[in-house]
């Protein structure tokens, strides 16, 4: 495999490998590559660590209080009439900051999508001919199927063969010259 | 803690989608395939490597016996080996895919032709063989020039020797 780095497709290669989307002889190349190659174990470590500060992050504890004061607010605004309530509800800051957590999420999704929009591939002709309502897996699966082609599969595993044969390790000493 | 890896996942692979082509760092395409393009003979044979059984065997039954027969066999192979060892031989797949068709036919023909030799003269075919994989052009002119090269090989063997490394990159 040649060098990510070198190449200077590190960034996509490092989030096919983290995000589990090479297939497995892109992965394994990856690693093996990794094996030998500083620039991308370092890069590839970085981003593990990354990950693993995320994991590490512990939420503050919730205090003794909480409950009572939560019941209490309750019971609070049982007592006012209804329309207080759904005023009180979209007008108060705290609906907003509930949905905080899922804003960047919805922001991703929307630039992800937006970004596949604009650069993304095109549709391939054959998925026009899907039945509607056919699983995407079962039509992903069609489709290698119907991609794969025995023949060309048996010229690569003979090439390989002969390759493999030719590369053999010698298994025996090697034998006295032999002159012309 | 989900949540936020999978927002940061998305937004680094919705930054990396939307650069601009023209920002693109110069350099061989893009590692993505294209729409349509079918996939290559080493992701097929993965793709069949990976498979359940049954799936394979659906997948073969597309062949007649014989062929089968030593589909299964090669395959096997594949299957048995190291990960290590599955990677270089893809790898010098890669590099014989690389040549042109016509070429790649010499390649053959010349193996068959080595396949032919004793196993003991094909053994030390094989050993020099590997010596001028591993040899720059210049390298592998000089040795195949040499006294040695031509005291231990007879004209046939030289001429496959020879030919052989003419096709290597």
């Amino acid at each position: 495999m040649r060098c990510p780095i070198k190449v200077g497709n590190e960034a996509e290669v490092l989030v096919a490998y983290t995000t589990g989307t090479m297939t497995p002889a892109e992965q394994e190349a990856f690693e093996l590559h990794m094996a030998e190659c500083a620039g991308c174990r370092e890069l590839a470590g970085a981003q593990k660590s990354v990950w693993g500060a995320l994991d590490l992050w512990k939420l503050p504890p919730v205090s003794d209080e909480f409950d009572r004061k939560l019941h209490a607010r309750i019971a609070e605004e049982a007592r006012l009439p209804w329309w207080k309530r759904q005023w009180s509800t979209l007008s108060h800051l705290g609906f907003w900051f509930s949905w905080k957590p899922a804003i960047p999420v919805g922001v991703a999704c929307a630039a992800l999508v937006g970004a596949f929009v604009l650069h993304g591939p095109a549709m391939h002709p054959a998925m026009h001919n899907v039945a509607p309502g056919a699983a995407p897996a079962a039509v992903r699966s069609q489709q290698d199927a119907q991609k794969m082609d025995v023949d060309e599969v048996e010229r690569a595993l003979d090439d390989m063969d002969m390759l493999k044969q030719l590369d053999a390790p010698a298994s025996a000493p090697a034998r006295a010259p032999q002159g012309s | 803690m989900t949540a936020l890896r999978f927002a940061a996942a998305l937004m680094l692979a919705a930054g990396l989608l939307s650069v601009p082509a023209a920002a693109q760092p110069p350099g061989p395409p893009a590692r993505w395939k294209q729409p349509g393009e079918p996939p290559s003979p080493i992701d097929q044979l993965e793709r069949l490597r990976l498979m359940s059984p049954e799936r394979r065997e659906r997948f073969l039954d597309r062949l007649p016996p014989q062929r089968r027969a030593n589909v299964e066999r090669h395959l096997q192979n594949y299957i048995d080996m190291t990960d290590a060892q599955r990677a270089r031989l893809r790898e010098q797949y890669e590099v014989f895919r690389q040549l042109p068709p016509e070429k790649q036919q010499v390649f053959r023909n010349l193996f068959g032709r080595f396949m032919n030799q004793p196993p003991a003269r094909q053994e030390l075919m094989r050993e020099e063989f590997q010596r001028l994989r591993e040899m720059t052009p210049l390298e592998r002119q000089k040795r195949l020039d040499s006294y040695e090269f031509h005291y231990r090989f007879q004209p046939n063997e030289r001429e496959i020797l020879g030919r052989l490394a003419m096709l290597l990159p």
